[in-house]
């Protein structure tokens, strides 16, 4: 276990190296720069803020310096949105915030949605199961911003129930924490849906219903945990995506958070900024699915990751 | 009379998109205290589907369309769900044909053995676990306290159907219905898991109901034989009635397709021709009346009556009917 444990650590970091690179070459070869503003600057003025923090430099060089600096937890600095700011420092101030929204919608995501799907397969081709998949099917349909566009108009503007903008109060919580689970709550609903059905039809189902176990708990204990697996397998990677944030939620709902900061931090071209966010985001996305994989073994016993298999 | 179960022209269909299919179309039989009844059958001649309807685990889109099933004095099919659930597992239990797909891979045998006593006898975990080894050890198990921990994926074939002999056997049930318990086994396998059956038939005083193709199993197991062709009672009697004195065509045809341990040197099987009938669109009068060599006129329109031969030997036949008949006419 240890040992595969710390296969994945160096697989991670080749990865990583390898996201690094990408991001920093895509990024340079995207015209503009940190410092092209509203107002021109003169050539020397540009040229003498390149020199200043680095960027005047051949990109290997440039590159070369970065990871030596990163490696040593200096990720550099802002270059433009909030100029001279340590890149650690905004990250830290701006992850809680979504991390929070995040933690929320994951968990009503879960709750909900996979005994929706469950349900759903108990009752499959009737009343409730058409009316739950369309449900499902709308949510993966819909995009985030009109749902919280409509949610605005309706809660915010009509009925005046729900504060619009922040995070100042747990009322504030509650649009946001809906329009960015809604997509994955579908999402995971259509997969429990479908991957209980394959569980239901299976022989032990069958035992357990002529041991007189009650049908919820056939549901639930005997069919749901057989199932889990293609639910756990989406999990990881959402919890990363969920927590760092979604640009749409947090540009509509005014909330502070790093999947808008990210996506400005492009189109600001602050590339330290860019940098930090890409492999941070990327780093959990990685943790995310080595934390699934050594979760398949509690969830069924047949499946021993550290043994065989050829890497993919 | 202590007839445990009784079932009285029970019917089953299946509502499909193409229409009803009559999978059990009004068959009647009892099960004694003790008794042990053999239901042979081709596939699809609805003996699992009956067998279903007594425990209730008849699904969508099967339907009870007719008739009674009494256990104990009670009609079962007017049980609520709950009490069914009480139902099943307690007094009647269930075996089935492949073990190697019927235990939960994702739980402890423990576990698993362990449920049905927790959810019916409301026994303490440390209880119900101890009352699980025990059971382990009858149905022969070695080492039952490290087996108790294991999954399903670590046994063998012949182990897990011991297992599920064991989960089947561990609220005392009254009735179990074994659903081709040793198709799946090789036969060495199949012999000790017969021979397992019947001892601890025997130390319970348990009825048992025995659905096979296998007329060898019967022959060994049984004391009675219901033997169903189309959805229907073709022919019941004793062991002995069917086996030395069988009356009907295909009874007759089950005997002559069977492989015999004492056949003189070489000897032809010989198969029943035609295909089994047609479920959605079943034949006017005798279900097995294309395929059979004595088929008269009469068996193509007109359903057969179901001949008394005496001591509980039935047989429904034309055949029968006009020699009775004509042994009457004679006298």
């Amino acid at each position: 276990m240890g040992k595969y444990v710390l296969k994945r650590v160096v697989q991670a970091v080749v990865v990583l190296l390898l996201v690094a690179a990408l991001t920093f070459i895509l990024m340079n070869l995207v015209p503009g720069g940190p410092f092209l503003g509203e107002k021109a600057k003169s050539p020397e003025v540009i040229a003498a803020l390149n020199a200043k923090y680095g960027l005047d430099k051949p990109l290997h060089i440039q590159f070369k310096n970065y990871i030596v600096k990163f490696v040593q937890g200096d990720f550099g600095v802002s270059l433009k949105m909030q100029k001279n700011r340590p890149v650690n420092e905004i990250i830290g101030e701006l992850f809680p915030t979504s991390a929070k929204v995040g933690l929320l919608s994951l968990l009503f995501a879960i709750v909900v949605g996979i005994p929706m799907g469950c349900l759903a397969a108990y009752y499959r081709g009737g009343k409730i199961d058409s009316f739950l998949r369309v449900i499902m099917t709308l949510g993966i349909s819909v995009p985030g911003f009109v749902i919280a566009t409509l949610m605005l108009i309706l809660f915010g503007v009509k009925l005046g129930w729900l504060p619009t903008i922040g995070l100042n109060n747990p009322a504030s919580y509650i649009m946001p924490c809906f329009t960015l689970s809604f997509y994955p709550m579908c999402y995971l609903g259509r997969l429990a849906r479908s991957s209980m059905l394959d569980a239901i039809n299976q022989d032990y189902i069958r035992t357990a219903r002529a041991k007189g176990v009650k049908s919820s708990k056939v549901i639930f204990k005997h069919a749901l945990r057989n199932a889990f697996i293609p639910i756990l397998t989406y999990l990881g990677p959402l919890t990363a995506f969920i927590l760092t944030g979604s640009f749409v939620t947090e540009s509509v709902f005014s909330i502070p958070g790093l999947g808008r900061y990210f996506i400005q931090s492009i189109l600001n071209r602050d590339y330290p900024i860019i940098m930090a966010t890409t492999i941070f985001l990327a780093a959990l996305v990685i943790f995310m699915n080595l934390v699934v994989d050594l979760l398949y073994r509690f969830v069924d016993p047949r499946i021993d990751i550290t043994k065989g298999g050829s890497e993919a | 009379m202590d007839k445990l179960l009784e079932i009285k022209d029970l019917k089953v269909s299946f509502f499909t998109h193409a229409g009803e299919v009559k999978a059990v179309g009004g068959i009647s039989y009892d099960i004694g205290h003790g008794e042990i009844m053999g239901i042979v059958g081709e596939s699809g001649s609805g003996k699992s589907v009956e067998a279903y309807t007594i425990i209730g685990l008849l699904q969508s889109p099967g339907k009870v369309v007719g008739g009674e099933v009494i256990f104990e004095g009670e009609n079962i099919l007017d049980y609520t769900p709950e009490q069914m659930e009480e139902f099943r597992g307690n007094k009647v239990s269930m075996i089935f044909q492949n073990p190697m797909t019927c235990l939960n891979p994702v739980y402890t045998i423990g576990n698993q053995l362990t449920e049905a006593l927790l959810c019916h006898k409301k026994m303490e975990k440390k209880v119900a676990w101890d009352k699980a080894i025990e059971m382990l050890e009858l149905v022969g198990i070695n080492n039952p306290d490290k087996r108790m921990k294991q999954y399903p994926h670590e046994l063998s074939g012949g182990m897990r159907q011991r297992v599920m002999i064991a989960m089947g056997l561990i609220c005392d049930p009254m009735l179990l219905i074994a659903d081709e318990p040793t198709t799946a086994l090789d036969v060495t396998i199949q012999a000790q898991i017969l021979e397992l059956i019947r001892k601890l038939q025997k130390e319970r005083q348990m009825s048992v109901i025995f659905i096979t193709h296998n007329l060898g199993v019967v022959a060994e197991v049984c004391d009675k034989v219901s033997v169903m062709y189309a959805g229907k009672i073709v022919e019941q009697g004793t062991v002995d009635d069917i086996f030395y004195n069988p009356s009907h065509p295909y009874t007759l045809g089950l005997m002559r397709s069977m492989p015999r341990v004492d056949a003189k040197e070489y000897e032809r099987l010989i198969p029943i021709e035609g295909n089994p009938v047609d479920m959605l669109n079943p034949p006017e009068g005798c279900g097995f009346g294309a395929r059979c060599e004595y088929c008269m006129n009469i068996c193509l329109r007109k359903e057969p009556p179901t001949i008394d031969l005496g001591n509980g030997h039935r047989s429904s036949c034309w055949l029968l009917a006009s020699k009775l008949a004509g042994e009457a006419n004679h006298e």
